[in-house]
């Protein structure tokens, strides 16, 4: 359960930490929907999100699917594989490839290099890049947000 | 109030460029950008506009909407700039590059002390703590342990607490963005 002692009117933890800036909540929320809609491949998004979470100790990251990466074929087995991989044949040369990527974008983002970027970027359009490197963007700095405000999954929100 | 974050930040990355040195300034461009358009402009509202939308809608939320002292916003804006290795947030600055917020002003000095001397006697301890949460918040954030804290509660509400975490996600996501591109070392050479 989050440390905060102030919180706003909300069904969820989560709703009630980002009801104090709902503003900024809000704004993040459409965001992340237009993230997933637009996206070409949820399921590749999403399995970079939860690597960036677990990498930040986000449970409620780690806990949260979204529907539409569900809807594309997410599986459970693979989310469980993610630790493995770099080695696993649960991942496709393309999903190492990001996942790699997102890892070092999550960690330390100046010591990327023009190798980690062309390894992506020549696998996908400009477009598909820049949308992959926003997404990556949220999923680092709203699981360091949920990880350090401690924001606890409920019940609803879990797989 | 709705911010021009895209001339903002090329205002604010132009003035930089003389300040860098070498090799910074010829860090790649890690995409093409067409002849005669400015790599930041071309980034940000041209290769995908459906989300650039929305992230200004977001920046907005988050520069426009803020309740905290500037300095304290400002400590954790550069801590970010620094951490990420963004030029242009380096040279950002809120009093000249946000428009409700002109009427408070910062000297130059109280930013060239943020650069390894922040036992300066020019910052408050509000201000030590912004800078310090936002390196933790990129860095290291499991290291924020009890003793810390301890002196994030004794000097902060809550609410201040959330802003500031908010503020901080917010900035590192723009930050890295420019970053991993390279516009911002290629906007700062215009």
């Amino acid at each position: 359960m989050t440390w905060l002692t102030e919180t706003a009117p909300g069904p969820t933890e989560h709703d009630r930490v980002l009801g104090l800036r709902p503003a900024a909540a809000e704004r993040s929320a459409e965001l992340f929907n237009e993230i997933y809609s637009s996206a070409a491949d949820p399921v590749l998004l999403e399995l970079c999100r939860l690597r960036i979470a677990t990498l930040h100790g986000s449970r409620w990251d780690l806990a949260y699917r979204y529907a539409s990466a569900v809807a594309a074929g997410l599986s459970e087995d693979v989310v469980q594989a993610l630790p493995s991989y770099p080695t696993s044949p649960l991942f496709s040369d393309q999903q190492r490839r990001c996942l790699g990527f997102a890892e070092q974008y999550a960690m330390d983002v100046q010591g990327l290099t023009d190798q980690d970027f062309a390894q992506v970027a020549d696998t996908m359009s400009v477009p598909e890049m820049t949308a992959f490197t926003f997404a990556l963007g949220m999923f680092d700095g709203m699981a360091r947000f949920r990880a350090i405000l401690d924001i606890e999954p409920d019940q609803s929100e879990g797989v | 109030m709705t911010i021009d974050t895209t001339t903002n930040v090329v205002n604010a990355a132009t003035s930089l460029s003389s300040k860098l040195g070498a090799a910074e300034l010829e860090r790649p461009l890690r995409i093409s950008v067409p002849d005669g358009v400015e790599p930041m402009q071309h980034l940000l509202t041209s290769s995908v506009p459906h989300l650039m939308d929305k992230v200004t809608a977001l920046s907005n939320a988050v520069y426009g909407t803020s309740t905290l002292p500037l300095r304290e916003f400002e400590a954790a804006r550069v801590r970010i700039a620094q951490v990420n290795g963004c030029l242009v947030c380096q040279n950002w600055r809120s009093a000249r590059d946000i428009p409700n917020r002109r009427h408070e002003q910062i000297p130059e000095e109280w930013y060239e002390h943020l650069d390894g001397d922040l036992d300066w006697d020019g910052y408050t301890e509000r201000e030590r703590l912004a800078y310090e949460f936002a390196g933790r918040f990129a860095e290291d954030h499991h290291s924020m342990d009890d003793e810390f804290w301890t002196r994030m509660h004794t000097a902060f509400s809550d609410d201040e607490i959330v802003e500031l975490t908010v503020c901080t996600g917010a900035w590192m996501f723009s930050g890295r963005m420019l970053r991993v591109f390279g516009v911002d070392a290629a906007t700062c050479r215009i």
